[in-house]
């Protein structure tokens, strides 16, 4: 196809008839992606072809809104797909040629912010489920729970801890210093001169657990 | 519903040839090349499903579920078969299932699909409108065929006979360079200037019933 060719039109007409190949085929597309006056042509043409085998397909109104309508659902519907891919996997999505302009409407919308602290939000949880979840599966069933490791090498070490039992009663918890002042002071404790309870001695008593 | 026979498209015995090379610039990312199809098929497209639907919306809706099906399989089409005839078992296959679904919709009343489960497009009587025909669109597509058939009539005799050949008849360019004893340029060139005179008429009509830009 010579360049004159072009220029005058002829090879719209060859290309609804698929007689261009190769380089004219490339180049009569490059024109029609370039030109609205030539797809107006190409509609014109087709109607025309139309209407000479059926004389009833000639209602065309629809036929522009039909094409926008079309191309922009298929560049949304491609976005939606493309944002899917992007999301559940870790590797770039494959461009595709579909309305590009409308990706970035789609992946930059108003409340991708909120969208993100959702998430951030929700693998939170779960991160802190998952980690309470692992330390109750270390601490064995009869086990008590730890809760000052730190306490064994401190001066209180002789306090003992009531281990949990059905078949003993529980024991109270003691402080030898305070066995030694209570013991020094035995004469005073329970009352005070006033013959009424000492107030930091209120609750101690000399009685045996039995009692 | 049964599965309607093979459509018979007189011109596309070497058209097709032009749709394959746009199926492979569309699937290689032209989305221009998948339009041309689209503009090229989309009357005889909502033709076809107003056969099957009643409900006018409806045909729009399911001949755009239509092409956007057939874009996303278009690296399916191998070409063995002519373009129109794989779009056409598309638009077939999506208007059953947009049926089905209708039926299953118990706020949809049966008004809104055509027919019972044998019906087809074949099935239909000849007499009974289609969804897309209202007294609007019968007139102007009346005005259109009759713009188009007065532009036919004016022609010169050489041009006409060679796009009703081309248009009508569906002969390659080498059989009516044969038929009417011409070299293949000159056909070409005739076939060009047949459609160059009709679309002059036609388009003014065309740009004010569909928009002027595409």
């Amino acid at each position: 196809m010579q360049n004159e060719e072009m220029e005058d039109g002829d090879w719209l007409s060859a290309l609804a008839d698929g007689q261009l190949q190769g380089e004219d085929f490339a180049r009569a597309m490059a024109a029609v992606a370039a030109s609205d006056e030539a797809r107006s042509r190409w509609h014109a043409y087709h109607v025309a072809g139309d209407v000479l085998r059926r004389a009833d397909l000639g209602d065309c109104r629809g036929d522009l809104s039909f094409v926008t309508r079309l191309r922009t659902r298929m560049a949304l519907t491609d976005a939606l797909e493309r944002v899917t891919v992007v999301g559940w996997s870790s590797g770039e999505a494959v461009p595709t040629p579909l309305a590009q302009e409308h990706v970035a409407v789609v992946v930059d919308s108003a409340n991708d912010a909120v969208v993100r602290w959702k998430w951030l939000t929700a693998a939170a949880s779960v991160a802190a489920v998952v980690t309470m979840g692992w330390h109750l599966s270390q601490i064995g069933p009869g086990e008590p729970p730890q809760l000052a490791s730190s306490a064994a090498g401190s001066n209180v070490a002789a306090a003992t801890v009531a281990q949990p039992s059905t078949e003993e009663p529980p024991r109270m918890l003691r402080d030898p210093r305070l066995d030694e002042l209570l013991a020094a002071h035995r004469q005073l404790g329970g009352t005070s001169a006033l013959q009424m309870p000492a107030g930091f001695l209120r609750n101690a008593t000399f009685d045996q657990p039995a009692r | 519903m049964g599965v309607p026979p093979a459509p018979v498209d007189s011109a596309a015995t070497t058209v097709d040839s032009g749709d394959t090379l746009l199926v492979e610039r569309a699937v290689a990312g032209d989305q221009r090349a998948f339009e041309l199809l689209v503009i090229k098929y989309q009357r005889r497209i909502q033709r076809l499903i107003g056969r099957m639907v009643r409900d006018v919306d409806l045909v729009e809706d399911i001949a755009q579920e239509t092409f956007i099906r057939a874009y996303r399989a278009l690296h399916q089409f191998r070409g063995d078969a002519q373009f129109y005839t794989w779009l056409y078992r598309i638009a077939v296959n999506t208007a059953k299932k947009a049926l089905m679904d209708l039926k299953r919709d118990p706020t949809v009343s049966e008004a809104a699909w055509r027919g019972s489960d044998d019906d087809d497009e074949t099935s239909r009587p000849g007499n009974e409108p289609i969804a897309d025909e209202t007294p609007e669109s019968e007139l102007a597509a009346k005005e259109i065929a009759a713009m188009v058939n007065a532009a036919m009539a004016a022609l010169p005799p050489d041009l006409r006979e060679a796009v009703i050949l081309r248009e009508i008849e569906g002969l390659s360019y080498e059989e009516i360079a044969t038929a009417m004893n011409c070299p293949i340029g000159t056909v070409r060139s005739r076939i060009f200037r047949a459609r160059e005179a009709v679309s002059a008429r036609i388009r003014p009509l065309l740009e004010n019933q569909s928009g002027k830009r595409w």
